[in-house]
């Protein structure tokens, strides 16, 4: 150990040089051209049911992809992180940014590329979700996160709309049927009355004593029931597709508007980690420089080391003699 | 540098009681005065942390009294390590803390660079005495009354010979009555071949070490040349810390 400080102070300019004058202006510029900015944001998730039971958006089954047992921040974390998996989603932010001003091609597919690395998306609660994005320019930070965010409601909204149109068309054709069976029960029932006249009036109660024309009576108005929860269901379907785009923008509600967070002469902090890891490089450089120079230092210079090897005392150590006392 | 000498019968080497009576006759009472025709180095200090820490090392160098003078070879793997200047640093030491008669033998007999640091005639010397060309040559290490040199004298093309020569002569067997304390600056042994029989001429060797030079390897194959058992201690020279001195506390 002795021997490894004795050569670390013979030769501590070289170590200087290693530790701090090379090191610092990599640093310097490290922190300077590799500085990045953190943008955050925060979006409310409202719960399905917030809309009612009836609407389609939260039927009985739930929306399309939500796990039932977890909340709803960590439903819409996990969708918006499945979408930043996918191509086709950063490509539409690139377009997106694009469309927002974003002309440089290079810069915005840098970013896009960057995405999935940089983009964290965080359930912070039951209904809020944070989303940071980290870039080395604090606009393009702030620009990224709102175009995400627009591409990604746009894509539930996307969704909903499908859903939605998939709904309306098998309503639409449930309500054909239905509306094909009432009129049947309708004619059936209106052809048994003009058949046989003289029935009691109350036809609606169904308890004629009469068990055809009972039957026919509740077969209608089954019919009837039928054709207007259809209608019904068609119409919240229809209305569900017309305003896709309201309910997602409200059950999706940006809290805090992009911004950035972590900025200044450090940014994030992640330029600091980076000038960090440089220094770490140069202690490793140094220590390795350290050892291969004691492993090559055959000399005679520790005391302990000598009396050891050659198991022989040290009687005494002679300072070198200055220039002056020298004889 | 002395050629190689003819064959023939050897020369019989001068007797060195003379010069060693000569040296350590009673000398004025003033320190610091030279007497007449003595043999004297003037001017010789060394830096007092200097021999303070060579003071430090002779006394962890065990040492009884009563098994005769105390005689310390001071050696190094190579040259360049230092090992003269920390013979001289604890000849003097001993010599300023004993006030007993020390000697200084430079037994580097190729590269001896006692002359050339403490200012005095580098011949005759040793190995002149050891080719029967002179008398041995003794110095006194003025200011102090009880320290005593013998150069290495002129070199030698064949210092392995003339190491033979001194194993062979009494030489060590004169010296040891009349100084209570001899420190040889021994050539170092993996420098050259008769390193190894050079470091015969001392019981306990002192190895001197250059910090931050002198490869631990090297020193390891001395201690093994040497025997570990010859081998009293190690004198790291010419430390340079740089860690602060706190810190190396906590180390």
């Amino acid at each position: 150990m002795a021997r490894y400080v004795d050569i670390l102070f013979r030769h501590w300019t070289r170590f200087a040089v290693i530790l701090f004058l090379l090191p610092t202006p990599i640093s310097i510029a490290t922190l300077i051209y590799f500085r990045t900015y953190q943008a955050a944001t925060d979006i409310w998730v409202e719960n399905p049911t917030y809309f009612g039971s009836s609407t389609n958006l939260v039927g009985s089954s739930g929306i399309s992809g939500w796990n039932q047992y977890l909340t709803p921040a960590q439903n819409e974390a996990d969708e918006l992180n499945q979408y930043l998996q996918t191509t086709s989603f950063l490509y539409a932010v690139g377009d997106r940014m694009a469309a927002d001003g974003m002309s440089d091609a290079k810069e915005r597919n840098k970013l896009i590329t960057s995405i999935p690395k940089n983009l964290k998306v965080t359930p912070n609660g039951s209904h809020l979700v944070a989303i940071t994005f980290s870039c080395s320019l604090a606009s393009e930070c702030t620009e990224t996160l709102k175009a995400t965010i627009v591409v990604f409601q746009d894509r539930l909204t996307e969704a909903l709309k499908a859903q939605e149109q998939l709904s309306t068309t098998f309503l639409q054709s449930q309500v054909a049927a239905a509306q094909q069976r009432s009129n049947d029960s309708e004619v059936a029932l209106q052809k048994y009355i003009s058949e046989h006249p003289g029935l009691p009036l109350t036809l609606t109660s169904g308890q004629t004593g009469i068990p055809q024309l009972d039957q026919l009576v509740t077969r209608a108005q089954q019919d009837r029931d039928t054709l207007t929860q259809l209608q019904s269901q068609l119409g919240q379907a229809q209305y569900t597709f017309a305003a896709a785009d309201q309910f997602i923008r409200t059950s999706t509600k940006v809290i805090d508007n992009p911004g950035i967070t972590a900025g200044g002469f450090l940014g994030d902090g992640s330029s600091l980690k980076r000038a960090a890891v440089v220094w770490l490089a140069a202690v490793g450089v140094a220590a390795v420089y350290l050892a291969l120079l004691v492993w090559m230092d055959k000399t005679a210079r520790d005391v302990r080391e000598l009396a050891g090897r050659l198991s022989v005392p040290v009687l005494a150590t002679v300072p070198l003699l200055s220039a002056k006392e020298r004889f | 540098m002395r050629a190689y000498p003819e064959a023939g019968p050897t020369k019989a080497l001068p007797d060195p009681s003379e010069s060693l009576d000569t040296a350590l006759s009673p000398r004025p009472a003033m320190p610091g005065y030279v007497a007449r025709n003595e043999d004297v180095l003037l001017g010789f200090t060394l830096p007092p942390q200097f021999i303070d820490r060579c003071r430090q090392a002779y006394l962890r160098i065990p040492h009884d009294p009563n098994d005769g003078p105390r005689q310390i070879g001071v050696t190094s793997a190579s040259h360049g390590e230092g090992k003269t200047s920390i013979a001289l640093g604890l000849a003097t030491a001993i010599a300023a803390d004993t006030l007993e008669p020390t000697l200084l033998l430079e037994c580097d007999l190729e590269r001896g660079s006692l002359d050339r640091r403490l200012g005095f005639k580098r011949t005759p010397g040793l190995s002149d005495w050891l080719d029967g060309e002179s008398r041995l040559r003794i110095l006194r290490a003025a200011p102090l009354p009880n320290l005593f040199v013998i150069p290495a004298g002129s070199a030698t093309i064949d210092p392995a010979r003339v190491f033979y020569q001194l194993s062979e002569s009494r030489l060590m067997a004169e010296l040891q009555p009349r100084f209570a304390n001899i420190v040889i600056d021994l050539p170092p042994v993996l420098d050259i071949a008769y390193g190894s029989l050079a470091s015969k001429l001392a019981d306990r060797i002192v190895l001197v070490a250059r910090y931050g030079e002198t490869l631990v390897e090297d020193l390891e194959k001395v201690s093994f040349l040497l025997g570990r058992e010859r081998l009293c201690g190690i004198i790291l020279n010419g430390t340079e810390y740089r860690t602060p001195n706190w810190l190396r506390r906590l180390l």
